[in-house]
């Protein structure tokens, strides 16, 4: 293992040459966890999971070629235990970290700490994580870049008393958000002062259990907004490239749900004056490796800085199937000292169109609580231009401890109509039963006219969507009532046939089970 | 075989025979012809309703019986059916007790919040407990205007799906 300790922070990567990486430790869990795995295979680079204890049976485990458990459950205790990850790294001689996205990939000081062991971190250096994983730093890198900014506040906000005098100049509705936080979590929209107070409470409470950070920062909440976002990538040879857009707009609770790429609103001209700025970020923090520039667009498509995660996106693969890049090749290769592979293409132009619907547990019908259970039945779609990243298995247990994405379905159409026809179909033969999930609110969003027409805004869950939507028509109930009917109409009839009446191989089935009932509701 | 069958707000009479896979439906009086077999296992049931093919996942809901959750295509709706005999006597039993509304917890999680005490006034969409699942925080609120007659949610505690976290008197209702 190349051990090397770099004096000084430099802000910009030094270009070294390229080395080869033999094993690469995953340090994360779920569908992204598999995801890399399948990547690092391809790329005849051993893997190496890590899993806490309910993880045991957990899909990425099996498809690694190495794991180490980390001893508890909580996140706390696990996946955001750098300390430990790092321990296992030096004792299974793992050459890289793979930090995949949500736990340690936006953790300036786990990347430091990587560099200090000689452990090569599979993502931006530390001072870019820091000044951008920040979102108030970040807002000063972006505005001393000429990126366009939201109006907000200049810095944390110390206190409530502050909040509302902010809130004030600003106009309501205005949104709070943890200064540490990312990914849809630690953020509130506040539409009064009425409210402000509760909702400075909790978040500062949120921010403070999940990030450890309770700080706060205020923004002006852009009207009917849409959110956009350009992925970036940088190498250590100074080349900077942007890859186009997503359009991540339709959400709940500012979780993404659904995503797709190209944007219906970007123009050719959009995406060049986008990729600009973005790749112009990019360059003035030297970032290596994959990022994601959000921006929050209006209608008109006036864009505005959010925030730039520094990691791979749950989104990534629809920027994969219209630009036909492995985005964690990429990731690896470039960390590994290579340029980027496509610098011959650019500027990249999307071919054909791609949606990505995220499958949560979670219940469409009550306010999309998560829910957790094993998953009896499992049936993934394959077939023309479809793509699937699950983390599950039939027969898994989704535990309570972690996020409720079970995986992503993904597909490619020639164009838009097409893509949602084939998402259409997709759901179709997606099953997962034994717990709830939000397949059928997939279902019920690709067939809304505003979505087909791509007049899309963040609000459009929130607006449109009714629980009782997802109930079944009263000629479609007959399909729910025929089908119990017919079951309890065997169960009733079972007890009663002799043996080898000339029953039906159903009630025989039935009665080889030990306990009919009681078999049905393990399952 | 007839069933009283009940689903979502709506009331069925279905009347069943034949053997697998041939099936004689008769709901509410309209006849259906009715081909059905489990596939590799008999949770999964392929249906041909009058030649109409769908994929149905039926599960006997163990808490209730007579109660199926039957899911297709990513929808979940839970059936109950009774055969004559059941039906009969469940409409002899006496309606439940009103005016007392339970707040139960809608998953499982941890308990990080305990807003009210017994005695406590509270009105439709005061916020009661907040549990925490999977990061997030979900504020439980109540549905009715009332008084708080037992709180069994701890703070710091684990609690199942479905755990009573809550008691309210409601107002107007009281029996």
């Amino acid at each position: 293992m190349v051990r090397s300790r770099r004096v000084g922070t430099p802000a910009v990567e030094r270009r070294r040459p390229a080395r080869r990486l033999r094993k690469v430790l995953v340090a994360n869990r779920g569908e992204i966890a598999v995801r890399v795995c399948k990547a690092l295979r391809e790329l005849g680079i051993a893997s190496v999971a890590v899993y806490s204890e309910v993880d045991r049976t957990a899909l990425h485990v099996s498809r690694a070629d190495e794991a180490y458990p980390l001893d508890g459950n909580a996140s706390l205790d696990t996946y955001l235990r750098g300390d430990k990850i790092l321990a296992i790294a030096a004792a299974c001689g793992a050459d890289a970290i793979h930090p995949g996205y949500g736990f340690l990939s936006e953790n300036a000081a786990f990347a430091a700490a990587c560099r200090d062991a000689g452990v090569l971190f599979i993502g931006p250096s530390p001072e870019a994580i820091a000044r951008m994983g920040d979102k108030l730093q970040a807002r000063e890198t972006a505005r001393r870049a000429e990126v366009p900014l939201v109006p907000g506040s200049p810095g944390p906000v110390r206190d409530l008393r502050e909040a509302l005098a902010i809130a004030a100049d600003l106009g309501y509705p205005v949104m709070l958000k943890a200064a540490a936080g990312g990914g849809g979590k630690g953020m509130r929209r506040v539409e009064a002062p009425a409210e402000l107070e509760s909702a400075f409470a909790r978040t500062t409470e949120e921010a403070r259990r999940a990030f450890a950070n309770p700080e706060l920062f205020l923004e002006k909440y852009i009207l009917d907004p849409r959110h956009i976002e350009v992925q970036v990538f940088g190498d250590q040879h100074g080349h900077y490239a942007a890859l186009g857009e997503r359009e991540c707009t339709i959400q709940r609770r500012h979780q993404k749900v659904i995503e797709e790429a190209p944007s219906p609103l970007v123009t050719p001209e959009l995406r060049a004056s986008m990729g600009k700025t973005a790749t112009s970020l990019a360059a003035a923090v030297g970032y290596v490796g994959a990022g994601t520039v959000e921006f929050v667009a209006d209608q008109a498509g006036n864009f505005y800085f959010l925030e730039m995660n520094t990691r791979l996106q749950v989104e990534h693969p629809v920027t994969e199937l219209v630009t036909g890049l492995d985005l964690v090749h990429e990731q690896i290769r470039v960390a590994a000292g290579e340029p980027l592979s496509f610098l011959d293409r650019l500027p990249l132009e999307p071919r054909g169109w791609a949606i990505e619907c995220r499958i949560y547990a979670e219940d469409p019908r009550r306010d999309f609580l998560p829910a957790v259970g094993r998953i009896v039945k499992l049936s993934i779609p394959y077939g023309p231009g479809v793509r699937n990243d699950f983390g599950i298995y039939e027969g898994y247990e989704v535990p309570v401890h972690y996020d409720p994405l079970l995986g992503k379905l993904a597909v490619w159409g020639e164009d838009r109509p097409q893509a949602i026809a084939r998402m259409k179909r997709a759901l179709h033969d997606l099953a997962i039963e034994g717990l709830r999930t939000n397949v059928a609110f997939h279902a019920w969003a690709m067939d809304q006219p505003a979505f087909r027409d791509g007049r899309l805004d963040t609000g459009f869950i929130a607006r449109s969507f009714k629980p009782e939507m997802l109930d079944p028509a009263p000629a479609e109930l007959e399909r729910f009532v025929a089908a119990a009917v017919l079951r309890a109409y065997e169960l009733d009839r079972t007890p009663r046939l002799p043996r080898n009446s000339g029953a039906s191989a159903w009630a025989r089935a039935a009665r080889a089970g030990k306990d009919v009932l009681d078999e049905d509701a393990a399952g | 075989m007839k069933y009283q069958v009940r689903a979502q707000d709506h009331q069925f009479e279905v009347e069943v025979g034949g053997e697998a896979p041939q099936y004689l439906l008769r709901i509410d009086g309209r006849q259906a012809t009715v081909d059905a077999c489990t596939l590799g296992d008999r949770s999964l049931l392929s249906v041909l309703l009058d030649h109409v093919s769908y994929l149905a996942h039926v599960v006997p809901v163990h808490a209730a019986p007579g109660a199926f959750d039957v899911s297709i295509g990513g929808k979940q709706v839970r059936i109950r059916v009774l055969d004559e005999l059941a039906a009969m006597a469940q409409q002899m039993q006496a309606p439940a007790v009103r005016g007392r509304v339970v707040l139960r917890s809608p998953m499982p999680g941890l308990v990080i919040d305990v807003r009210v005490r017994p005695g406590d006034r509270v009105r439709a969409g005061s916020p009661l407990v907040v549990v925490e699942a999977m990061k997030m925080q979900n504020e439980l609120a109540s549905e009715v205007a009332g008084t708080v007659s037992e709180v069994q949610a701890q703070l710091n505690q684990a609690v199942e799906s479905g755990a009573t976290l809550v008691v309210i008197e409601a107002d107007g209702k009281a029996s």
